[in-house]
């Protein structure tokens, strides 16, 4: 984070780019580790909760409609159940029974 | 019995009761690396001015065998005391005693302590090192916690507050210190979390140490939690008294003045500052040719590095510093910083310390990241904190003020008292390329 410069040291500066102008500067830990924003594939389906999976409805090649429920999974002590958000095909099912799972894991993909 | 007796009964007692969860826990406490609840208040107070309150209170649960304990204290030592010679009101959980858990007559306790503190107007230290809620107690020790929150939030901007982490602090209990002023952390010592490891690690699968959780670097660099981080007790309490020095004991009063001192350094300005709005440069040591004796003391100096904060002296009297940092992310504005910057001007405004803010920034740090973390909602807080402080405000641009940065800080706009041009400054809607690409547009 912020580093002192008496030790004589002469830090690595940056540029950071604010509307054109190009600064000389350092970075925060937190500005070096940020993750670049991609367009959420909506043919992907992801966690929403960390979790555990219980039980899957659906198998590889299945028709679904929207609504039709996907899979059941345990997170906070509760039983909780993915529907699906559009009409598809499942083309690949990522999670088995008793699979762990963190937050925006992939679980399901539609062709 | 003859009353000789009776007082010499009475040492007895306060004697057993002081040794609190007895000699072998206080072992085990000084092994883990920590002081005892006792010596910390006395470290920070001024030598035997500690007057103990409640001492032979005891808990009143019969459920689960807790009849037949005694639980000395109630695993909480609370009193008053003096720091620089003035009333204080202070409250340490003694870790000894049950693990220093939370029932109902420790909340009790405490409670106590913080009514006393806000009818006499001083301020009130809380030494946190505590297992949690005492489980046996049950509902009893919830209702002790929202007791002890309640008068936070009634006490916060009335008298000052601090909150010392120095043990355990998790689940509800991590609510009163986040409620207070000051948060002070120790390397090793403080723990501070909502869900700990074994909670994480049963519902997610992941595997974390205390430490990389909720420990003082977590706090101090990564959450901002924390505003004091030291490497040991003994720092700790001296950062405690030195912010003490600075602040006034109340919303009632003003800061202790003392005599005024010119600033230590050889460095001026001018040198400091580089004229090129580009370069980088720390503006701390701007702030150290301000103060006197170039004392600043910086709050939160390991967290949202891109803003500066922190308490300083100007002719004797106590002075908050709000200041975009160059040398970091070139002094933007972004979420963390603005939470940063807007709650020290709450606290400054609340306490009667004037505020000076030192500018120099390009604008807002641009991204998804903070846009979609609601940049807007946390920038609002900095333009909602300067409108309303009434204390008196005054700003200098150092070099360069742009687009809505420059609303932002401290301007005349919100009602800045007077606003300062260091030669060289810029005030403008944006940087001078950008600005010529939008009005020379082809």
């Amino acid at each position: 984070m912020q580093k002192d410069t008496k030790n004589g040291e002469k830090p690595q500066y940056k540029k950071l780019i604010i509307e054109d102008s190009v600064y000389k500067t350092l970075y925060t830990e937190k500005f070096e580790k940020k993750t670049k924003w991609e367009k959420p594939d909506e043919r992907k389906v992801y966690s929403y909760l960390p979790g555990t999976i219980i039980k899957l409805q659906v198998k590889q090649g299945d028709k679904v409609k929207i609504g039709q429920p996907l899979m059941i999974f345990e997170a906070m002590k509760m039983m909780n159940t993915v529907k699906s958000t559009q009409d598809g095909v499942v083309k690949d099912i990522l999670v088995k029974p008793g699979d762990k799972f963190p937050k925006n894991h992939l679980l399901m993909e539609f062709e | 019995m003859p009353i000789k007796n009776k007082i010499l009964e009475l040492q007895k007692r306060r004697e057993l009761v002081q040794l609190g969860g007895g000699e072998k826990a206080i072992e085990k406490q000084i092994a883990m690396g920590k002081l005892t609840a006792r010596d910390r208040i006395e470290s920070i107070l001024d030598k035997e001015s500690f007057h103990e309150y409640d001492l032979f209170v005891q808990h009143d649960a019969r459920d689960f065998g807790m009849d037949k304990k005694e639980l000395h204290g109630d695993g909480v030592i609370t009193g008053t005391g003096t720091v620089f010679g003035k009333p204080i009101s202070i409250f340490a959980q003694d870790f000894t005693v049950v693990g220093g858990s939370l029932g109902r007559m420790h909340a009790g306790k405490i409670t106590k302590i913080m009514d006393h503190a806000l009818k006499m107007k001083m301020p009130l230290i809380g030494i946190n090192d505590s297992g949690g809620a005492r489980i046996q107690e049950g509902v009893n020790s919830l209702a002790g916690y929202g007791e002890i929150f309640f008068r936070n939030t009634i006490a916060s901007g009335v008298i000052p507050q601090i909150s010392v982490i120095l043990g355990p602090c998790a689940g509800g209990a991590v609510y009163s210190p986040a409620l207070t002023d000051f948060v002070f952390v120790v390397n090793n010592i403080s723990k501070m979390f909502i869900t700990g490891p074994e909670v994480i690690k049963s519902v997610l699968g992941e595997e974390i140490s205390q430490e990389d959780l909720g420990g003082a670097k977590v706090h101090s660099h990564i959450t901002g939690n924390a505003h004091f981080y030291a490497e040991s007790e003994t720092e700790c309490f001296e950062q405690i008294k030195k912010l003490l020095s600075f602040i006034p004991w109340s919303n009632v009063e003003k800061a202790q003045k003392i005599a005024p001192k010119p600033p230590k350094t050889k460095a001026k300005i001018e040198n400091v500052v580089p004229e090129d709005p580009k370069q980088p440069y720390d503006v701390r040591d701007v702030v150290r040719c301000i103060v006197d004796d170039s004392d600043f003391f910086e709050v939160q100096e390991n967290w949202a590095g891109n803003a500066v904060i922190g308490f300083g002296r100007v002719n004797g009297e106590t002075v908050g510093f709000v200041c975009n940092q160059p040398l970091v992310l070139a002094g933007v504005l972004d979420v963390d910083s603005s939470d940063k910057i807007a709650r020290f001007i709450r606290f400054c405004d609340a306490f009667n310390i004037p505020l000076v803010t030192l500018v120099d920034l390009p604008g807002y740090l641009p991204g998804v990241d903070q846009e979609h973390a609601g940049v807007i909602r946390h920038g609002a807080k900095i333009l909602y904190a300067y409108s309303e402080a009434t204390v008196p405000k005054v700003s200098v641009v150092l070099r360069k003020a742009y687009g809505g940065g420059y609303i932002a800080m401290n301007s005349r706009h919100l009602r800045a008292d007077f606003y300062f041009a260091w030669p060289g400054a810029e005030i403008a809607v944006m940087g001078a390329e950008g600005a010529a690409k939008i009005i020379f547009r082809k």
